[in-house]
């Protein structure tokens, strides 16, 4: 139906052009008619009227008035000859034809024109020839010419104009109708595309922008982060320096305690030394004391008490030799102690250095890690900056296409209701900026 | 006493010379020895002394019980392992106090060291009526004689045909 609607404005206004301009053509036909139909009034009248001066002038210089007459009666009949009159030159009328009663005045008679005169008055065009011969003024011959043929030639060209303006009026409705139906289907067609495609655009702005917002969002929750794990990587980069001290103080000490362990081997093995020759003396005095029993026994009853002595100093010998062999054993499990002191010593040293080592790569580590991670926290700013930009500019694009979803709606409108004037369409206005964010690509 | 059982041998009886008096005990003095898990005993007068195991010269040809020869105060003396003559001996008790020790005995004019793990001593108050038993066949001359003391099975040596059998002589009955 709005099709219909806009098709029959789209007609009308192709009628009115296709009137407007017929109208201009046929008035512009109908002046220049005119113009060429007086002209050649004029020259047939002209004409006419110089070749009756030419006949009646003999017959005036005769006075021969059925000479006069006949001349006239040569041009009686003419459709446009309404009357002739020939005048002497005293301004009597000496001969006078009319097709039909004029009235009164009507007629020019004027007898003082020296040469052709053309006048047009009371509706008729009168000619005016002075009939001379020989330099000796005659009279006067004046013709009396009607447009009657003029306005016939007029009226029927306007008949013909006004069917021609029918025809063309009835092709043009016809051409309008489907020049209007090839003009209003696109149109109509493009507007509700445009208005879906704005309603989109706009839906895809907001979209974006929301999108934008949670990144915004995103990236300012990601910046703290990153400030914590910077003030992580200071505290741990000072924790490592601390353990590197200690890691240091450890090796120091682990160090010390492995030289007091080797003098403590060193004293035990002089102490093995002295055993040593406690056995050999204890052997030694023990052996003594077996010979010395022995010859106490080979002597019989008077060597029995030095037998008893010899034995109580072989069982002191002998008692002397488990002390020291015991000592020994102490002095094995000592030195066995002491070598598996010594060598924890060496593995907490090695360990120590680790330690050592590995606190210095944390260190190091923790501070690239800080300086990665301030570049990261500048990347992020950037980042921020980059995305406050795109939202600011994702909302010019959201109002951009809430206007042109604003102006394809108006014309959506315009094609379905047909109305020339404009209607007040609701403009859809973007989202406000976030909370976070404002419109030079700052964000709070 | 155990079925079979004979009074002291002769090789621990108190040598002829020796005074004894009418309370003294019956029995000679023996010293006990160790070598290896073996306990033996042998009459002390017949010990001529007792010595650290210093340097053996080894002597060639000589048998395998004959470690070599050593220098003490009486000169040079053939140095026997009772552990070569015997056989075996048994695994060794594990005293680490103890130090080898050379047992030199005298059969005649004919000394010999011979080789132990440990020297218990000497034991004056063995009783007199102590039985022997014989010990099992195939065991050598110089060990026929066996007793119990302390829990411990004790062959009884007898010095001169242990030189004899070390020496590779008949000593007959010296």
């Amino acid at each position: 139906m709005s099709t219909l609607v806009l098709r029959g404005k789209l007609i009308l206004a192709f009628t009115l052009v296709i009137v407007v301009i017929t109208l201009c053509f046929a008035g512009y036909l109908l002046v220049q008619q005119e113009r060429i139909a007086s002209a050649a009034l004029v020259t047939r009248a002209t004409g006419i009227t110089g070749v009756l001066a030419k006949l009646v002038t003999p017959a005036v210089e005769r006075d021969d008035r059925r000479g006069v007459s006949s001349a006239l009666a040569a041009v009686y009949g003419h459709a446009d000859l309404r009357y002739v009159v020939v005048m002497k030159a005293s301004g009597e009328v000496y001969e006078r034809q009319s097709l039909d009663e004029l009235a009164p005045g009507e007629e020019l008679h004027d007898n003082s024109p020296q040469e052709r005169v053309v006048q047009t008055r009371g509706g008729l065009l009168h000619v005016l020839v002075p009939l001379s011969s020989k330099g000796t003024r005659l009279g006067t011959l004046v013709a009396g010419f009607s447009r009657q043929s003029i306005d016939d030639a007029i009226r029927s060209s306007q008949v013909a104009l006004l069917g021609g303006a029918l025809v063309i009026l009835f092709i043009g409705v016809g051409v309008a109708w489907l020049m209007s139906g090839n003009i209003a289907r696109p149109i109509r067609a493009v507007a509700q595309r445009l208005t879906r495609l704005s309603r989109d655009l706009v839906d895809s702005a907001r979209g974006q922008e929301s999108a934008g917002m949670q990144q915004a969002s995103g990236i300012e929750q990601t910046r703290r982060t990153m400030e914590l794990v910077l003030a992580s990587a200071q505290q741990i980069a000072e924790n490592s320096s601390a353990v590197l001290g200690n890691a240091e103080r450890t090796v120091a000490g682990n160090r010390d305690v492995a030289l007091r362990i080797k003098e403590l081997d060193n004293h035990a093995e002089k102490a093995a030394e002295i055993l040593a020759a406690i056995m050999q003396v204890a052997d030694r005095t023990d052996l003594l004391a077996l010979n010395a029993a022995l010859e106490g026994t080979k002597a019989g009853e008077a060597g029995r008490g030095f037998t008893l002595v010899a034995a109580e100093m072989r069982r002191l010998a002998e008692s002397v030799m488990e002390s020291v062999a015991g000592i020994r054993r102490l002095m094995n499990d000592m030195r066995t102690a002491s070598q598996v002191a010594v060598q924890a010593g060496q593995e907490g040293i090695a360990l120590s250095e680790e330690t050592t080592r590995s606190a210095r790569d944390i260190a190091l580590v923790t501070q690239k890690q800080r300086r990665a991670t301030e570049q990261v926290g500048q990347s992020m700013d950037d980042m921020a900056a980059t995305v406050t930009e795109a939202m600011a500019r994702t909302r010019q694009t959201a109002a951009n296409a809430a206007e042109l979803a604003a102006a394809a709606l108006r014309l959506s409108t315009l094609v379905d209701s047909g109305r020339l004037t404009p209607t007040p369409v609701a403009v859809v206005e973007p989202a406000p900026l976030p909370a976070g964010a404002t419109a030079d690509g700052s964000s709070r | 006493m155990s079925p079979g059982a004979a009074p002291l041998p002769a090789s621990l009886a108190a040598p002829p010379e020796a005074p004894r008096s009418a309370g003294a005990r019956a029995a000679v003095p023996l010293m006990l020895v160790r070598v290896g898990g073996r306990w033996f005993a042998l009459a002390a007068h017949r010990v001529e002394q007792v010595a650290a195991k210093g340097a053996v010269t080894r002597v060639p040809t000589a048998a395998r019980h004959v470690l070599g020869v050593t220098g003490l105060r009486s000169g040079l003396v053939p140095v026997i392992s009772l552990e070569e003559m015997i056989g075996t001996v048994g695994p060794p008790a594990s005293d680490p106090v103890a130090l080898p020790r050379l047992v030199v005995v005298r059969a005649g004019d004919c000394e010999i060291a011979l080789v132990v793990d440990e020297i218990r001593g000497i034991i004056d108050d063995l009783p007199a009526d102590i039985a022997t038993t014989p010990s099992k066949a195939g065991a050598p001359c110089f060990m026929q004689q066996e007793f119990e003391w302390q829990g411990k099975v004790v062959f009884v040596l007898d010095v001169p045909q242990l030189v004899a059998s070390a020496a590779g002589w008949n000593l007959g009955g010296v």
